[in-house]
C-alpha cells in the first residue's frame, strides 16, 4: 500500500525527489575527508554530522515550502535550489555549529507554522524570534563580552549593509577564510533577480514571512556586531530564509502566462543556473583546495 | 487665483532655502578650488581673453585638458561671472549654485506632471522639491564647478518637456533641445540621456497623435542641435572614447590578472578546454560589472559611508540622510503596489542612471550616477507623502518627518560648512594657493623651481592663481601630449617652473641643481627639515620646499 501523502505527490515528483537526494549525499559525502583538506584538528566525524545534517535540512526546506507555497513541484525545486547554492554545499563539508543551530531554527518555525490556533501560533512566533537571537548571539565568539556602551552604531550599520549587500551575497562571501572558496557568493549569482521579486512579492506582513523578514533581520544585526567581521559565519543562520523568498520569486516570476516567454525565461535560467554552478564547483573543488593546501600549517582554525 | 496661496508660498520658502545654502559662501566654501574647477575655470578665462582654450583651439567643444577630455559647457557658462566678479571662487562657482538653486523648482513641476493622475501629485512635488533643496548631494555638486549637476540640469528640463509635448508638440523641440544640452555637459549622459527619451517613448506611445511623426521630429531636432558634436567627434574621437578608455573596467588590470591567477593554478592539471570554460572573460567580466553596479546601490555607500573619491565626499555621512533610507524603502513599496507609468520611469530613471558607472573601475561613484538623486529622492518623497496621507496619528508622522530631516539638514550644515574646511581640506586641493604665492614671491631668489609630478598636476593652479596669460601659455608652454599609463598629458614647464616626471625626492635630493628650488608633498619627505612650508588650516603639513645652494 503506498501512503496517501506519497500518491499526492505524483510520479515525476518522485523521481525528482530521488534524483536530488542521491545529489544531496553526493554533495554532502563525496570526498568528505580530503574537500576541504583536513588541517591538523580536523575530524571527519564531526564532517559526517554536518553532512547528514545538511541532507536532513534539504528534506525539511522542501517540507516548509511545501507547506508555504503548496506546491509539490516548488518544494522539489526548492531542495535542489538549496543543495546547489555555495554556503551550503561548503558548510555541510565541514564542522560548523552555524548549520546545527540552522537546522534548529528550521525544524522549529516549520513546526510552528503547522500550529492550528493562531493565538498561540502568533506567541511562539514571538518565542521563536527571541531564540533566534538568543541563538545567534551564542554562536558569535565574544559578543557576550561586548558592553553595550561601546557598539558603534554607524559600524554596526555599515556591517549590516556589507551582509545584505550584493557582493556578499553572489559574489565573494568572505565570512570563513579557511574552509571556503573566496570568489563565490552565499548564493549563485543568477538567484538574484528572484530574490528581489520574492522580497517585494511577498510583504513582510503576511503570515509566515513576518517570521522571516524578522529572522533575516535579526541574524544580520547579530552577525554585523562580530569583533571578527567580516569573517563570521552566523549569517549563515539567514540563508534558509533568504531561500525562501527566492523560491517565492521564482514562483512568481515563471508564473507568466504567455507560454514561450515562460519557456526562453527557463531555458536561460537553466543555462546560467548550470554554468554557474558548474564555476562553483571548479573553484571549489580544484583553487580552494589548492589555496587551503597552501596555508594548512598555519591554520588552527577547526574546521 | 490668488499668488499667496499657500502652495505658492511654500515653494518659493523652498526656493530661497536652495539658493541661500547653494549661494552662501560659495567662493570660500569648498575651502578651495578643486583641479578639475581651476581647470574649467582657467579655460573659461582663456576663452573669454582669446576665444581659445587653454592649449590653443579656437571655441571647442570639449578640451583635452589633463587628457581627459572634459566637456566645455561648464566653462562657456562661467564666461560671464569671470568677466564680472573675476578668476576667483565666486566667479566659477556662481553659475553653477544658480543653476542647482532653480533645479528643485524644475524638479517640482517635472514630478507635478509625472504624476499627474495622482491626487497627492503637488504634494509629492513639492516634497520632491524640498528633498532636492536639502540633499547633501545635490549641495555638494552645486556649489563647484563641476559637469554633473548641470547635467542633470538640462536632463531635467530635458525630460519636463517631454511630458509637456503630449499638449503641444513645440515643446519637443524644446526638450531636443535640452537634451542635447545635457550630451554637451556630461560624459555619463551620452549614455544615461538618450536610454530615457527611447523609454519614454516607448512607455507613451499612446499620448502623441502620430508617435513615429513624433519620433522622426525628435531626432531630427536633437541631430541638428548635435552636429556641431557630431563634426568634432568626427574629427577626433578622444572627444567620445578619450576618457572613457582610461577609466572603463576593461582597462582596468585587475580581472584579466585574476583569470592569469587561476589559469596559472590550472597548469598542467587541468584540461585545457576545461580551464578556458571556467576562467574567461566573458562571465568574469559580466560578474565584474554586475558587482560594480549594485555597489552603487548598497546601503553603505548611499546613507553611511559616500564616495571614497575625492572631491565628492561629505565627511562622516553618506550622499542621502540615513533617514531617506526608509522613506525610499516605503516609496519603493508603495510605487511597486502601484505598478503606474510614473513608478516605470522612476524605476528606469534609476536603473539606467547606474550603467555608465558600473563600466568604469573606479565604483563605486557619487559623480556618475549623480543624476540617480532625482529618481532617488523623489522616491522618498513618494515614501513620506503616504505616510503623512495615514490618517491615523498623521500629525505624528509629521512632525517626526520633520524633526528627522531637520536633524539630518543641521548635520550636513555643521559637517560642510564647519568640520570639512578644517579637517579635510586636502580633498579640495588646500595648498595651492598658497604655494603660488610663496612661489611667486621667491621665484626671482632661484635659477630653476622644480616641482614634484607627486603633487597631482600642479600647472593648473599656476595658471589659474596667477591668472597667467593664456595667449602666453598658449604660445610658450612646454606640453608632451604623450599619455601616461592613467590617461593623463603633461605640461613641462611654464616659465621658470619646472613640472618633473617620476620624481623622487629620495634620489633627487643627493644630486640637487644649485641655485634651485624643489617642490614636494610633505609625504614624500617627512624628516628632512624645509626652507619653506605650506600647512594646511590644522596646522599639517601639505609641502615641503627645499633650496640648494
Amino acid at each position: 500500500m503506498i501512503p496517501t501523502s506519497i500518491k499526492n505527490i505524483g510520479r515525476i515528483n518522485i523521481f525528482f525527489l530521488v534524483l536530488i537526494l542521491l545529489f544531496t549525499l553526493l554533495s554532502a559525502f563525496w570526498q568528505i575527508g580530503t574537500i576541504p583538506p583536513s588541517a591538523v584538528n580536523t575530524f571527519l566525524s564531526e564532517r559526517i554530522i554536518s553532512a547528514c545534517l545538511g541532507v536532513f535540512l534539504v528534506g525539511i526546506c522542501m517540507l516548509w515550502v511545501k507547506s508555504v507555497f503548496r506546491k509539490t513541484s516548488l518544494a522539489v525545486l526548492s531542495g535542489f535550489i538549496l543543495v546547489t547554492q555555495p554556503w551550503f554545499v561548503q558548510e555541510i563539508r565541514i564542522f560548523s555549529p552555524f548549520l546545527y543551530a540552522s537546522c534548529a531554527l528550521t525544524i522549529l518555525s516549520f513546526s510552528i507554522q503547522r500550529i492550528r490556533s493562531s493565538t498561540i501560533r502568533k506567541l511562539a512566533t514571538f518565542c521563536f524570534v527571541g531564540v533566534i537571537a538568543i541563538l545567534s548571539f551564542l554562536l558569535v565568539p565574544g559578543n557576550f563580552r561586548i558592553p553595550i556602551s561601546v557598539v558603534d552604531g554607524k559600524l554596526l550599520l555599515q556591517n549590516f549593509f556589507s551582509l545584505l549587500s550584493f557582493e556578499k551575497l553572489f559574489i565573494k562571501n568572505q565570512s570563513f577564510w579557511s574552509g571556503e572558496a573566496s570568489d563565490v557568493g552565499i548564493f549563485l549569482p543568477v538567484l538574484f533577480p528572484f530574490l528581489i521579486i520574492g522580497i517585494l512579492g511577498y510583504p513582510w506582513r503576511k503570515g509566515i514571512f513576518t517570521l522571516l523578514f524578522c529572522w533575516v533581520v535579526i541574524v544580520s544585526l547579530v552577525a554585523a556586531l562580530s569583533a571578527t567581521f567580516p569573517e563570521e559565519r552566523v549569517f549563515f543562520l539567514a540563508l534558509i530564509p533568504l531561500l525562501i523568498y527566492a523560491i517565492g520569486g521564482i514562483k512568481r516570476a515563471f508564473s507568466w502566462n504567455w507560454l514561450p516567454a515562460r519557456s526562453i525565461l527557463f531555458l536561460g535560467f537553466s543555462l546560467i543556473y548550470g554554468y554557474s554552478y558548474l564555476y562553483f564547483l571548479h573553484l571549489y573543488l580544484f583553487h580552494n583546495s589548492l589555496k587551503v593546501l597552501q596555508y594548512l600549517e598555519k591554520l588552527y582554525v577547526h574546521f | 487665483m490668488s499668488i499667496f496661496n499657500k502652495r505658492r508660498i511654500f515653494l518659493f520658502l523652498i526656493l530661497i532655502c536652495a539658493l541661500a545654502v547653494r549661494v552662501y559662501k560659495v567662493g570660500e566654501i569648498p575651502i578651495a578650488i578643486y583641479s578639475d574647477e581651476a581647470s574649467l575655470g582657467y579655460n573659461a578665462f582663456s576663452l573669454l581673453h582669446t576665444g581659445r582654450d587653454e592649449f590653443g583651439v579656437p571655441h571647442p567643444l570639449a578640451f583635452q585638458s589633463f587628457g581627459d577630455w572634459k566637456t566645455a559647457l561648464p566653462s562657456y557658462l562661467a564666461i560671464p561671472t569671470i568677466a564680472l566678479l573675476g578668476l576667483n571662487g565666486w566667479g566659477l562657482r556662481l553659475p553653477i549654485a544658480l543653476l542647482g538653486s532653480i533645479a528643485p523648482l524644475v524638479v517640482y513641476f517635472l514630478v507635478r506632471t509625472l504624476f499627474r493622475g495622482d491626487s497627492r501629485r503637488i504634494k509629492i512635488a513639492l516634497v520632491a522639491a524640498l528633498l532636492i533643496s536639502l540633499s547633501p548631494w545635490h549641495i555638494l555638486h552645486s556649489r563647484a564647478l563641476l559637469f554633473e549637476s548641470i547635467g542633470l540640469f538640462f536632463l531635467l528640463l530635458c525630460v519636463f518637456f517631454f511630458y509637456r509635448s503630449f499638449d503641444s508638440i513645440k515643446n519637443l523641440i524644446l526638450s531636443a533641445l535640452f537634451f542635447s544640452f545635457s550630451i554637451y555637459s556630461y560624459h555619463s549622459l551620452r549614455i544615461v540621456t538618450p536610454l530615457l527619451i527611447l523609454f519614454l517613448f516607448i512607455l507613451y506611445r499612446t499620448n502623441f497623435r502620430n508617435t513615429i511623426r513624433s519620433a522622426v521630429l525628435y531626432i531630427t531636432a536633437g541631430i541638428i542641435f548635435l552636429l556641431p558634436f557630431f563634426v568634432a567627434v568626427m574629427g577626433k574621437s578622444d572627444i567620445l572614447f578619450g576618457r572613457a578608455r582610461y577609466i572603463s573596467v576593461f582597462y582596468d588590470q585587475g580581472v584579466k590578472l585574476r583569470i592569469e591567477e587561476y589559469e596559472r593554478q590550472d597548469g598542467s592539471t587541468q584540461n585545457t578546454r576545461l580551464t578556458n570554460l571556467f576562467h574567461n572573460k566573458p562571465y568574469s567580466y559580466s560578474l565584474d560589472i554586475l558587482n560594480r553596479y549594485f555597489s552603487h546601490l548598497n546601503g553603505n555607500f548611499l546613507f553611511l559611508v559616500g564616495d571614497r573619491a575625492t572631491p565628492f565626499q561629505i565627511s562622516n555621512m553618506g550622499f542621502l540622510y540615513f533617514i531617506d533610507s526608509l522613506f525610499l524603502l516605503l516609496g519603493l513599496y508603495v510605487l511597486a503596489r502601484k505598478g503606474k507609468e510614473d513608478g516605470e520611469l522612476l524605476f528606469f530613471w534609476l536603473i539606467v542612471s547606474i550603467i555608465p558607472s558600473a563600466f568604469t573601475f573606479l565604483t563605486p561613484s557619487s559623480n556618475r550616477i549623480f543624476n540617480a538623486v532625482f529618481p532617488l529622492l523623489t522616491i522618498s518623497a513618494v515614501g513620506i507623502v503616504f505616510l503623512a496621507g495615514k490618517q491615523k496619528r498623521r500629525l505624528i508622522s509629521i512632525l517626526v518627518v520633520t524633526f528627522g530631516y531637520s536633524l539630518s539638514f543641521a548635520f550636513f550644515l555643521y559637517q560642510y560648512f564647519l568640520i570639512m574646511p578644517k579637517d579635510y581640506a586636502s580633498w579640495w586641493h588646500y595648498g595651492f594657493k598658497e604655494l603660488v604665492q610663496t612661489l611667486v614671491n621667491v621665484e626671482g631668489l632661484y635659477d630653476r623651481v622644480i616641482i614634484s609630478d607627486r603633487l597631482g598636476v600642479p600647472y593648473i593652479f599656476f595658471l589659474y592663481y596667477q591668472k597667467y596669460n593664456p595667449t602666453k601659455f598658449q604660445s610658450e608652454g612646454v606640453v608632451d601630449f604623450h599619455r601616461d599609463p592613467l590617461g593623463f598629458i603633461h605640461v613641462e614647464n611654464l616659465g621658470r617652473f619646472e613640472f618633473k616626471r617620476h620624481f623622487d625626492w629620495k634620489t633627487e635630493k643627493k644630486n640637487l641643481w644649485p641655485h634651485s628650488l624643489y617642490v614636494v608633498r610633505s609625504e614624500e619627505s617627512p624628516n628632512d627639515p624645509p626652507t619653506y612650508e605650506i600647512k594646511d588650516p590644522e596646522g599639517k603639513s601639505i609641502f615641503k620646499l627645499y633650496a640648494s645652494s
